[in-house]
């Protein structure tokens, strides 16, 4: 940060953009700082402060659940919109963060915008078929969360654009989600295995699943294959371990000396899951 | 202090010159462009926040900002400007020391001291928005804030303690 030579506060989206925008200045967002405010290199010479941006309300709109890329993980905790949705399980994956003094800080935009294995949102939102929007001067644009993952975005979020905003699927009343992040204790942010889990269940049959892998790749990835064979199943134990995850973790770069731990303990936490929905 | 328009600050000689609200009263302070908050609040003469890990982790440098406990040693501190900042010296003094203080000296809550003018930012936050909380809610609102020394069970007890004495003191205003 020893280059640094200015810092913008913009108190809108366009003045923020604006100020991304002017490349020759050598800019950097920074939101609430807890994951890149310790990390800002020496080819940043401004900081555009994102925290005076009107972009941190949650509310149900006509699309689902859409949620400001600057809602802090706190404010997502607590938020009695996002308690209702999915049986409220963006508000356990947040409360999973580290501490109050950093879920007071962290915000949702920040946790999503570079791939990072251990963050706890890139999962649950790939599990809940979650679209964001991403915006530079003059552009908006919705698109699914993997998106800012695969390479097909073209910009940097921070550097290039913002994220605005998360738009969740409107949630049906059979829809069953959980998230567990399987760690040493309860404050790492380090885990073994991440699992975000979404079933459908219709008249005591699963519709469909989504089942969002964090922690084994910087990048989340779904399990199509075991949400596949839960698919039409009755829930309960059979179906729990007939899915088992396996076949979608095959295909991972794990450490071979931790890969049957996290095979066993991936399949135990879909099982239960599976179980719960019956 | 808050401000709501779109301001920038440039740095003359090197240093940044930030505006804020410091424990009510209006302060300013020149900071370097890698300085963040609890160095520039240390190094401007605000030393009961403490510096712990620098990481983030121990919650020794906890503060009020802009109306949340927020980890001063995450804060670049130009970023700082136009806020709202309350450290332990505003909370109280030791002459007259905060209802929460009393608490954590009659319970036995604290050992070397280090990491209780955090404990104390977030005690104080808890205790404004939940009067009475359960102890479930008090180890959540404490949970960043790490000690080496009591192993928690007093400092738990102290925040019970203050939550009565200041129930106390409302009801009998
Ligand atoms: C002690 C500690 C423990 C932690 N534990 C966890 C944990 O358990 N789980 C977890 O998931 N995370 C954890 N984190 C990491 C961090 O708190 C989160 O990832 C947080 O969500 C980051 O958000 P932020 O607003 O602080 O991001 P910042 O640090 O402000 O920014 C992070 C990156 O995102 C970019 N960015 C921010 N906002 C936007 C936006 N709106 N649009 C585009 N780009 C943007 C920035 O340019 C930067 O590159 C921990 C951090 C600390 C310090
Ligand atoms: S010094 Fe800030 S959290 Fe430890
Ligand atoms: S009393 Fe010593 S660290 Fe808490």
């Amino acid at each position: 940060m020893n280059n640094l030579r200015k810092c913008v506060f913009p108190d809108n989206l366009n003045a923020a953009l604006t100020a991304l925008g002017d490349r020759k200045s050598l800019p950097f967002a920074l939101a609430g700082g807890t994951l890149s405010g310790k990390n800002i290199g020496p080819e940043t010479v401004t900081l555009v402060d994102l925290k005076r941006l009107p972009l941190a309300a949650i509310k149900t709109t006509a699309a689902g659940l859409s949620i400001g890329a600057l809602a802090t993980f706190d404010e997502i905790e607590n938020s009695r919109v996002v308690k209702g949705w999915a049986g409220g399980v963006l508000c356990a994956a947040a409360a999973k963060c580290s501490s109050q003094l950093v879920r007071n800080m962290a915000t949702i935009g920040g946790n999503i915008a570079r791939p990072n294995a251990f963050n706890v949102f890139p999962p649950l939102l790939l599990a809940l078929d979650a679209k964001v929007t991403v915006a530079w001067k003059g552009v908006a644009k919705t698109f699914p969360l993997a998106g800012l993952y695969d390479g097909t975005l073209k910009k940097i979020p921070g550097r290039d654009c913002l994220i605005t905003g998360i738009i969740l699927p409107a949630a049906s009343k059979g829809l069953k989600c959980a998230f567990e992040k399987f760690a040493r204790t309860e404050s790492s942010w380090e885990s073994y295995i991440t699992l975000a889990m979404c079933a459908e269940v219709k008249k005591g049959v699963i519709k469909s699943a989504r089942i969002g892998i964090g922690a084994l790749s910087a990048v989340p990835v779904l399990a199509p294959k075991a949400a596949a064979a839960l698919t039409g199943e009755t829930p309960g134990e059979a179906a729990g371990k007939a899915a088992a995850l396996a076949g979608d973790l095959a295909g991972m770069r794990i450490s071979p000396k931790s890969v049957e731990f996290k095979k066993e303990v991936a399949a135990a936490l879909l099982r239960r899951f599976v179980v719960s929905l019956a | 202090m808050k401000k709501n328009k779109t301001e920038s600050l440039t740095a003359e000689k090197g240093l940044f010159t930030i505006a804020l609200t410091l424990n009510g009263r209006p302060a300013e302070f020149r900071v370097k462009p890698n300085e963040f908050l609890l160095d520039a609040l240390r190094a401007h003469g605000w030393k009961g926040t403490k510096k712990g890990c620098d990481t983030g982790d121990c919650g020794s440098c906890a503060v009020m900002f802009n109306g949340k406990p927020e980890l001063a040693c995450m804060i670049p501190a130009v970023t700082a400007h136009g806020s709202v900042v309350g450290t332990i010296e505003g909370v109280g003094t030791v002459d007259r020391p905060h209802p929460i203080q009393e608490a954590f000296v009659e319970a036995g809550g604290v050992q070397c001291g280090f990491c209780i003018p955090g404990m104390v930012i977030s005690a104080k936050h808890l205790l404004e928005n939940v009067p009475d909380p359960s102890e479930a809610e008090i180890k959540k609102a404490l949970d960043g804030n790490l000690c080496r020394c009591t192993g928690y069970v007093k400092q738990i007890e102290a925040v019970k303690i203050a939550s009565k004495k200041l129930r106390t003191r409302r009801a009998s205003k």
